[in-house]
C-alpha cells in the first residue's frame, strides 16, 4: 500500500491564524517570550516503519490511504437506548403485546420472568427518501434521515454496563486496552498542537457509568488518552490558578521560570524532553487562551444557540456540549467524546413511557443540530458523528413497563465522514431480540471508522507485552470493514 | 523443611494398542477412516492441521495422529464422542473457524458414527506416543534468561576507572565502541541522586552541609548506609514492588468515580512490603511468603496466631491484586471467576518470572517455550484457592488475624454482652421518654398554638414515629430540644437512682467486651484441590483434558518433571503453591536463575533508569535483548550467592563508577563522540536523566515546604470526589490533622481515578499490574505545577519556611539549597534578585502593602523554583 501524504487540513489553527494574531495572543496571555509557533514540532512523522511503534508525540501523521474523514464525534448514550421504541419497529411485537413469548429470553436482571412481549407505546412513521422508520420520540432526527446511516444490527458482548461500555470503548470487553479515541490519536496525531487530540465532554453534574474507562489510553502512552474539558467552570482541570495570581505577576513568573530552565537546559543540550517541557509552559499559557476561547459559546449567534436548543432548560445541558464539540472540530481536535448525561440515563428497566421520552427530548434536537450545523459549514464530509449506547434492550417487559439489557441487538447510527446518508443496514428478528442479518460488532465499527479516517486498523499497532497489538485485535475479534455503510469502499481489503 | 520429589509424570499416555479397528469391522455400517472420514477432514481441517502446517500441534491426516491429538489433548477417543474433542469442537461450532465453510450435518453424522463405531481404519494403526515431539527443545533452554546461572568471568579493565566488578562489564562494552565513562558527578548531585533513589526525598539543607563537610573517602559509602537504614527506604522501594504486584488500596474494577471501596485490612499487605524492604528480608523468603505464606504454618488448627503466622498470611495479599467484582451477584459468573484466575497468573508471570504467560492460555506461546499445557499445569497451583466451581466471593475471601475459633468466641461473647445490654437500654429509653413527656408542655410554649395538636400527636418514641411525625418534629427541632439536665430536673429521686443504676450496668457490660480483631485479605486454599482442565483456545466452556499441578517445563530440569507438593501428613492445604515457591527460590533450579535475573534487572532499572533488559516484565524471547547479558548474569549470581539480600546489591550498584557518572556526559578524553556512537545511551557512557515518579513529585514538594508527615503504615488516607470530578484528599475524615501531608504511598491508591498531581505524572491505571511506568511530558503537568491548589499552597508554606529561617540576604541561596540541593550560580542569584524586585513592584502596583508585596514576591519565587525542570529530575 503506498503511503499518501495527508492533504493539509483547512481547519488547522496555527498562530498565524486570522482568528488570533500573534500580537493579540501575547497581549492576552501575557507571554512575552519564546518561539510561539511549534513549527519544528509540527513536522509530519512519516518515516516510521511498519514494524515499530510510532514515536510518542501528537504530530500529524500520514494516513495509510486517503480517507474522507478527519475527526470523530462520539455521542455516548450510556445505559442502552431501546431500539424497538426508537429505530426498529416490530409489528409482531405490537400485535402480540402482552403475550408470553415462546422463545425464552435470556434476561440479565430480575423482573422479566413472565417473558411477556411488550409492544412499543410509541408511533412510528417513515421519513425521507430512504424511508427510515423512526419513532415519534425523535421528531428532529426524522428531518435529516437522508444524511444518516442507520445500523440496526449492532451486537454487544455482555449484558452488564461496564463490560458493554468497555467493549464499545476498546473493541473488547477487557479493561486495559486502548480506547478508540486513543488509537486514532496514536495513528493520526492531531492538527492543533494548542489543544489535546482527544477531548472528553461529560455532564458537568457527574460522571456517566464507567465513563472514565471510555477515554483511557490503556497501554498506549498517556498522551493519547482523553483530556476532560468541562462545559461548566474551568474548561480544563487546573487551567487557571486555584489561588489568584495577578496577570503581571504570572507573566513575570513565567519569564523567570524560562530563564532558570534555559540555564539548566544548557547543561543538557541533547535532552529533548527538557525542551518539550519548556515549550509546554508556553503551551499551557496558550491553552488557557485557546481552550477558554473554544468553549466560549457566548460567541455563537442566537440562531445557532436556538438550533441546539440552548434556550430550553432540559436541552441546554447536552446541547451545550454538542455545540462545544462542533467548535472543537473546527479547531482541529481529532476525537471528541460527548456523554449524554451522568449515570446511565438510557437504562430504562421501567418507565419506558416516561423515562425514554424525557431522554429523547433532552438529546434529539442537539444531536440533529450538530449534524445539520456541521453540514451547513461544510464539515460533515470530514467529520464522523457516531451515536449509540453499549447495548440494546429486550422485547419482553421488565417490571411491567421496562426492558432489560440486551447484548444481542441494538441500533446505532453514523453520519458524515463518508458514511452513506439514508443507509438502512442490518436486520433483527421479528421481535428485535437478536440480529439476523449483517451483525455489526464494536471491532467492526472501529475498523470501518478507521478506514474512513484513512487508517488500516490492522496496521495501527503497538508493541505491548512482547507482541504487536493492533487496534481491533483483528486476529481474535475478526474485525472487518462493512463496505455497505460507506460511500467509496475498498481502499483496503476487508479480509 | 519440605523436599521436592521429582516424579515421573504419570500422565504420559501409554502406547495404546488398538484392537478397535478389528472388532468393529463386523459392523458393516460403520464408516472407515480412509474412505469416509479422511475426505471430510481433508476438506475442512487439513488446511491448518495437515501436511503444510499442524496448528496447535494437531494433524488430521492419520487416525494415529487423531488419537494423539494436539496441545489440548487427544482428539479422538474411539467409542466415545463425549471424550472426543474433534467431535465436540465441530459440534459447538468452534471448528472450523467462523470464516470457513461449516461441516454439514451429514458429514458430522459420519464422524459421529465413525468414532462411536470404534474409529476403524483399513490399515492397522496405533496411537503415537505422547508427546509426539519435545515440547521444549534444548535450544529453548538456551535463551539467556532460562539458562542456569553461572558466574561469568570478569573482563579485564583499567583499574583507575573501576570501582566495582560491575564497571568492568560496562567499560568493556564501551571500549569496544571506542568510548569510556563520563566524569564523576559532583558531590551535591550525587547526594541528591542517592537521596531520591533510596528514600524518595531530597536532602535537607543540614544533610547537604554535613555531607559536603565530610571529606573522608568513605563519605558516599556511609551516606548510602545511612539512607538504606532509614525507615523511609521501605516507603520508596515498597512502591516499586507494589507496582509489580499490581497493589492498589481499593477492590473491584474501580470503574465508578464516586464509589471508593477500601477492603478492611487490605493495607496490611502494603505495610508488609514496606517492612520487608526495611528489614532487608531476603528475596527468596519474601517470595515464598507472598506465594505460599498460608502454607508455611498450620494456622487453621492453631490455638493462637504467632506474629510470624500473621505476617505470612498478610504476605499472601500479593495474590489478591487482580480485579475481582464477584461480590456483586450479577458479576459472580464463571467467566469473571476465570478472569480473576487469569489476571492473577498474568501478574504473577510478569512480576516474578518476567514472562507474558497469558499468551499460552489460548495456544502455545508464540515466542516463549511455554506450551498451553504448562500454563494449565501452573494454573492448577492456584485453583485450590480460586476454585471456579466452589467460588468464594470477593467479600468473603478474608481471614481474621486470630484463629477462627477465637474470632468466633469473641463474636459470641460480644453478642452476648449486647444481648444483655439491650433490655437495659430499652428501660433507660423508656425512662427518658417519660421525662420528655413531662417536659413537653413547657416546650410547647415556644411553638405557635396552631401546631400544638400536631406536635403532641407526633411526639412519640422514635420507633413509633411515622414520616409525617418526623417531619413535624423536625420543623420544631430547636424548640423541642431536651437536655439530660432538664430530664433530671423532672425525675423523682427513685427514678434518678434507677437511671444511674442502669447507666452503671451498661457501662460495666460494655467494658467486659473483648477487644475485636483485624482482617487479613489473604490468599489460601478454600477447599480440596479441584480437577483442573485445559481450556480449548482459552474458552472456559470448552474444557479439555485434566492436567496435574506443575510448573513451566522450560524451567524444570526435565520436561516431564512435575512439581510434587511436599508430603505432609494431614495437611489442610494442597501445598502446591509452596512447591512452586520453593522451586523458584531453590538455587539449584533453573527457575531461580530467571527469578534472580528478573529482580536484579528491576533493581538496576530503579537505579539507572532503564533495565539491562528494557522490558522488565518480559525477559522472554519476545522481550528486549539485554544490553549487558554477562553483567545481568553476574549480578544475579551475586544476588543469589549473597543470600538474596537486596540492600547490599543496591549498595554495590551505587558504589560503581557507572552509577556515579555525571548525567551531563562530560567526556574527559574520549577518542570518539559518544553522543554519535550511542545517542540513546544504551551502553551507559553517562548517567541517565530521570524524571521523578508522580508520588515522589508530591513527596518532594512536601519535603521542601517542610509539611511532610513521615508517619508510616495504617489505613490509607481517604479521598473524595468533587462535583467536577476532581479527586482530592477528604480532609473531613482525616485521622490526624497532618495526615493530609503524609507520604504519597499512604494516600488511597485507586485503579482508575487519581488526584491531579498523580494522574498527570503517570500514576498507572492499574488494570493488572505495572512493570514499567510511563514517563510522559504533557502540558497538563505544567498546568498542574502552575495552578493546582496543592502546589500553590505548598509554595506559600515553602516561602514561609524560608522567611522564618534566613535573613533577607540569604533567602535565595536557602531556597535553592532546599529545593534543588545546591547553591545558586552567580547568574541565578542575579536573576532571582531582579525577579524578586520586579515582583515586589508588581504586587505593590496591584495595591499590596510593602510587607505583603515582599511576602508575595517570595511566594512567587518559591512557586517558580518548584516549577523548574531541575526540580522534577534526578540528575
Amino acid at each position: 500500500m503506498s503511503r499518501i501524504k495527508t492533504p493539509s487540513h483547512p481547519r488547522t489553527i496555527s498562530f498565524q491564524s486570522p482568528l488570533l494574531s500573534r500580537r493579540q495572543m501575547l497581549s492576552m496571555t501575557g507571554m512575552g517570550f519564546g518561539s510561539m509557533a511549534l513549527a519544528g514540532a509540527l513536522q509530519n512523522d512519516a518515516s516510521t516503519p511498519d514494524d515499530a511503534n510510532l514515536s510518542s508525540n501528537l504530530n500529524p501523521r500520514t494516513q495509510h490511504f486517503p480517507g474522507p474523514a478527519k475527526a470523530v464525534i462520539q455521542l455516548m448514550m450510556t445505559g442502552g437506548p431501546s431500539q424497538m421504541d426508537l429505530f426498529d419497529p416490530k409489528p409482531v411485537l405490537q400485535k402480540r403485546n402482552g403475550e408470553v413469548y415462546e422463545v425464552r429470553i435470556d434476561s440479565f436482571q430480575p423482573g422479566s420472568e413472565p417473558n411477556k412481549l411488550l409492544g412499543s407505546p410509541f408511533q412510528f412513521q417513515r421519513h425521507g427518501e430512504c424511508g427510515m422508520d423512526l419513532s415519534e420520540l425523535l421528531p428532529h432526527l426524522s428531518t435529516i434521515v437522508d444524511d444518516v446511516c442507520f445500523v440496526r444490527s449492532f451486537e454487544s458482548v455482555h449484558n452488564n454496563h461496564t463490560e458493554g461500555i468497555v467493549n464499545l470503548a476498546c473493541g473488547k470487553m477487557f479493561i486495559g486496552r486502548p480506547t478508540l479515541g486513543a488509537w486514532i490519536s496514536y495513528g493520526l496525531g492531531t492538527e492543533n498542537q494548542n489543544l489535546p487530540s482527544f477531548v472528553v465532554l461529560r455532564d458537568p453534574n457527574g460522571y456517566s457509568t464507567s465513563g472514565g474507562l471510555m477515554s483511557k489510553s490503556g497501554w498506549l502512552p498517556a498522551l493519547y488518552g482523553g483530556t476532560e474539558f468541562s462545559s461548566r467552570g474551568d474548561p480544563v482541570q487546573n487551567l487557571s490558578p486555584a489561588l489568584p495570581v495577578g496577570a503581571n505577576v504570572r507573566r513575570r513568573g513565567l519569564e523567570f521560570l524560562r530563564e532558570l530552565n534555559e540555564e539548566h537546559r544548557r547543561r543538557y543540550p541533547a535532552e529533548s524532553e527538557l525542551e518539550t517541557r519548556i515549550q509546554n509552559y508556553e503551551l499551557a499559557a496558550r491553552m488557557q487562551m485557546t481552550a477558554t476561547d473554544v468553549l466560549d459559546i457566548s460567541q455563537e449567534t442566537a440562531a445557532t444557540r436556538t438550533l441546539y436548543g440552548l434556550d430550553v432548560a432540559q436541552k441546554e445541558n447536552f446541547g451545550t456540549r454538542c455545540l462545544m464539540a462542533r467548535r472543537l472540530v473546527e479547531r482541529g481536535v481529532r476525537f471528541i467524546q460527548v456523554f449524554a448525561s451522568k449515570g446511565q440515563a438510557w437504562d430504562h428497566h421501567n418507565g419506558i413511557t416516561t423515562g425514554l421520552p424525557n431522554e429523547c427530548f433532552a438529546t434529539d434536537q442537539a444531536t440533529t443540530a450538530l449534524i445539520t450545523d456541521l453540514k451547513q459549514r461544510g464539515l460533515l464530509e470530514s467529520t464522523i458523528v457516531m451515536w449509540g449506547g453499549e447495548f440494546g434492550r429486550m422485547p419482553v417487559a421488565q417490571n411491567s413497563d421496562g426492558r432489560d439489557h440486551n447484548k444481542r441487538a441494538a441500533t446505532c447510527f453514523l453520519a458524515g465522514g463518508g458514511f452513506k446518508g439514508g443507509c438502512l443496514y442490518g436486520k433483527t428478528d421479528e421481535v428485535g431480540y437478536t440480529v439476523i442479518e449483517n451483525p455489526f460488532t464494536a471491532p467492526d465499527m472501529f475498523a470501518t471508522i478507521m478506514h474512513q479516517l484513512g487508517l488500516d486498523h490492522r496496521r495501527v499497532h503497538y508493541k505491548h507485552a512482547g507482541r504487536f497489538e493492533d487496534a481491533t485485535d483483528s486476529v481474535v475479534t475478526g474485525a472487518r470493514i462493512h463496505d455497505a455503510l460507506i460511500d467509496t469502499p475498498l481502499r483496503v481489503q476487508s479480509t | 523443611m519440605f523436599r521436592l520429589r521429582p516424579l515421573l509424570c504419570a500422565n504420559i499416555a501409554a502406547t495404546l494398542l488398538l484392537a478397535a479397528n478389528v472388532t468393529s469391522a463386523e459392523d458393516d455400517d460403520t464408516p472407515i477412516f480412509e474412505f469416509d472420514v479422511r475426505p471430510i477432514l481433508q476438506q475442512h481441517c487439513a488446511g491448518c492441521h495437515g501436511s503444510v502446517k499442524q496448528e496447535a500441534g494437531f494433524d488430521v491426516r492419520t487416525p494415529a495422529t487423531l488419537l494423539r491429538g494436539g496441545e489440548t489433548g487427544p482428539a479422538v477417543q474411539p467409542g466415545s464422542i463425549k471424550r472426543s474433542l474433534l467431535f465436540e469442537l465441530i459440534l459447538d461450532g468452534t471448528m472450523p473457524p467462523k470464516d470457513q465453510p461449516r461441516v454439514s450435518l451429514a458429514e458430522r453424522e459420519t464422524i459421529r458414527r465413525w468414532i462411536e463405531g470404534g474409529a476403524p481404519a483399513q490399515k492397522k494403526y496405533e496411537a503415537v506416543k505422547d508427546p509426539p515431539r519435545p515440547y521444549i527443545t534444548a535450544a529453548d533452554r538456551q535463551h539467556y534468561s532460562f539458562r542456569k546461572l553461572l558466574r561469568p568471568e570478569l573482563p579485564p579493565a583499567p583499574l583507575e576507572q573501576v570501582h566495582t566488578s560491575i564497571d568492568r562489564f560496562v567499560l568493556a562494552r564501551l571500549q569496544k565502541q571506542g568510548i569510556g565513562f563520563s566524569q564523576q558527578a559532583d558531590r551535591q548531585t550525587l547526594l541528591r541522586r542517592a537521596c531520591f533513589d533510596l528514600v524518595g526525598l531530597p536532602p535537607s539543607p543540614a544533610e547537604l552541609n554535613a555531607y559536603l563537610d565530610d571529606e573522608s573517602d568513605d563519605a558516599f559509602a556511609s551516606l548510602i548506609d545511612r539512607l538504606l537504614d532509614s525507615s523511609q527506604f521501605g516507603v520508596r522501594w515498597g512502591r516499586h514492588w507494589l507496582d509489580a504486584a499490581g497493589y492498589v488500596d481499593v477492590y473491584g474494577s474501580d470503574e465508578n468515580a464516586p464509589q471508593i471501596r477500601v477492603p478492611p485490612g487490605g493495607w496490611r499487605y502494603r505495610d508488609y512490603v514496606v517492612d520487608s524492604f526495611n528489614r532487608d528480608k531476603p528475596y527468596d523468603q519474601f517470595l515464598v511468603e507472598q506465594i505460599a505464606g498460608d502454607e508455611l504454618s498450620n494456622w487453621r488448627e492453631a490455638i493462637e496466631f504467632t506474629p510470624e503466622m500473621v505476617e505470612q498470611l498478610v504476605a499472601t495479599g500479593f495474590l489478591r491484586t487482580a480485579i475481582d467484582d464477584t461480590d456483586q451477584d450479577v458479576l459472580n459468573i464463571r467467566s469473571n471467576r476465570f478472569a480473576v484466575i487469569f489476571d492473577q497468573m498474568e501478574i504473577f508471570g510478569t512480576s516474578v518470572l518476567g514472562l507474558t504467560l497469558q499468551c499460552a492460555r489460548c495456544h502455545s506461546h508464540k515466542f516463549d517455550p511455554v506450551p498451553a499445557r504448562d500454563y494449565y499445569r501452573l494454573m492448577a497451583n492456584f485453583t485450590p484457592a480460586l476454585n471456579p466451581d466452589e467460588w468464594v466471593k470477593l467479600d468473603q475471601r478474608k481471614l481474621a488475624d486470630v484463629p477462627a475459633t477465637v474470632a468466633k468466641a469473641i463474636d459470641a461473647h460480644n453478642a452476648e454482652c449486647d444481648k444483655r445490654i439491650q433490655p437495659l437500654r430499652a428501660r433507660l429509653a423508656g425512662l427518658n421518654w417519660d421525662a420528655n413527656h413531662r417536659l413537653l408542655a413547657s416546650k410547647l410554649q415556644s411553638i405557635p398554638q396552631r401546631d400544638h395538636e400536631a406536635v403532641r400527636n407526633a411526639f412519640k418514641p422514635p420507633t413509633q414515629q411515622t414520616d409525617g411525625d418526623k417531619a413535624t418534629l423536625q420543623k420544631y427541632a430547636a424548640e423541642l430540644a431536651i437536655t439530660a439536665e432538664e430530664r433530671r430536673g423532672v425525675r423523682s429521686p427513685e427514678e434518678r437512682t434507677e437511671v444511674a443504676r442502669l447507666a452503671n450496668q451498661i457501662g460495666e457490660i460494655e467494658s467486659s467486651k473483648r477487644p475485636g480483631y483485624g482482617t487479613i485479605q489473604a490468599f489460601y486454599d478454600t477447599g480440596p484441590p479441584p480437577v483442573t482442565r485445559m481450556l480449548s483456545r482459552g474458552q472456559i466452556d470448552v474444557p479439555g483434558r485434566p492436567v496435574a499441578a506443575g510448573f513451566l517445563s522450560v524451567l524444570c530440569d526435565s520436561q516431564e518433571q512435575p512439581l510434587a507438593p511436599p508430603r505432609v501428613a494431614d495437611a489442610k492445604t494442597s501445598l502446591r503453591r509452596l512447591a512452586v515457591a520453593r522451586w523458584l527460590t531453590n538455587p539449584a533450579s533453573p527457575a531461580s536463575g530467571l527469578v534472580a535475573r528478573v529482580m536484579v534487572n528491576r533493581i538496576w532499572r530503579h537505579l539507572l533508569g532503564r533495565g539491562i533488559v528494557a522490558t522488565p516484565g518480559n525477559l522472554g524471547v519476545g522481550g528486549a535483548k539485554p544490553t549487558h547479558p554477562e553483567l545481568l548474569d553476574w549480578l544475579a549470581t551475586e544476588f543469589v550467592e549473597s543470600g538474596w539480600k537486596i540492600k547490599p546489591l543496591i549498595k554495590l550498584v551505587m558504589s560503581s563508577t557507572v552509577y556515579q557518572q555525571a548525567s551531563r556526559g562530560t567526556h574527559a578524553n574520549a577518542s570518539s563522540n559518544p553522543q554519535r556512537v550511542d545517542p540513546e545511551n544504551h551502553l551507559l557512557w553517562r548517567m541517565r536523566l530521570r524524571r521523578l515518579e508522580s508520588e515522589i513529585v508530591r513527596d518532594a514538594v512536601l519535603a521542601v515546604s517542610a509539611k511532610l508527615d513521615r508517619t508510616r503504615g495504617g489505613k490509607p488516607v481517604p479521598l473524595k470526589v468533587l462535583d467536577d470530578g476532581t479527586i482530592r484528599i477528604d480532609e473531613g475524615r482525616l485521622l490526624t490533622p497532618t495526615s493530609r501531608w503524609r507520604r504519597s504511598l499512604y494516600i488511597t491508591s485507586r485503579r482508575n481515578y487519581h488526584m491531579p498531581i498523580f494522574g498527570v505524572f503517570d500514576t498507572p491505571h492499574m488494570t493488572t499490574n505495572c512493570t514499567a511506568r510511563d514517563r510522559s511530558t504533557v502540558v497538563l503537568q505544567s498546568l498542574t505545577m502552575l495552578n493546582d491548589d496543592f502546589v500553590q499552597r505548598q509554595a506559600v508554606f515553602f516561602a514561609a519556611r524560608i522567611a522564618a529561617s534566613a535573613p533577607a540576604g540569604k533567602r535565595i541561596e536557602l531556597a535553592f539549597q532546599i529545593a534543588l540541593s545546591r547553591s545558586p550560580t552567580d547568574r541565578e542569584t542575579e536573576l532571582s534578585r531582579v525577579f524578586l524586585a520586579d515582583q515586589i513592584e508588581n504586587e505593590g502596583a496591584a495595591g499590596a502593602t510593602e510587607q505583603e508585596a515582599k511576602q508575595r514576591a517570595l511566594e512567587s519565587f518559591c512557586h517558580m523554583i518548584l516549577n523548574t525542570n531541575e526540580f522534577l529530575y534526578i540528575e
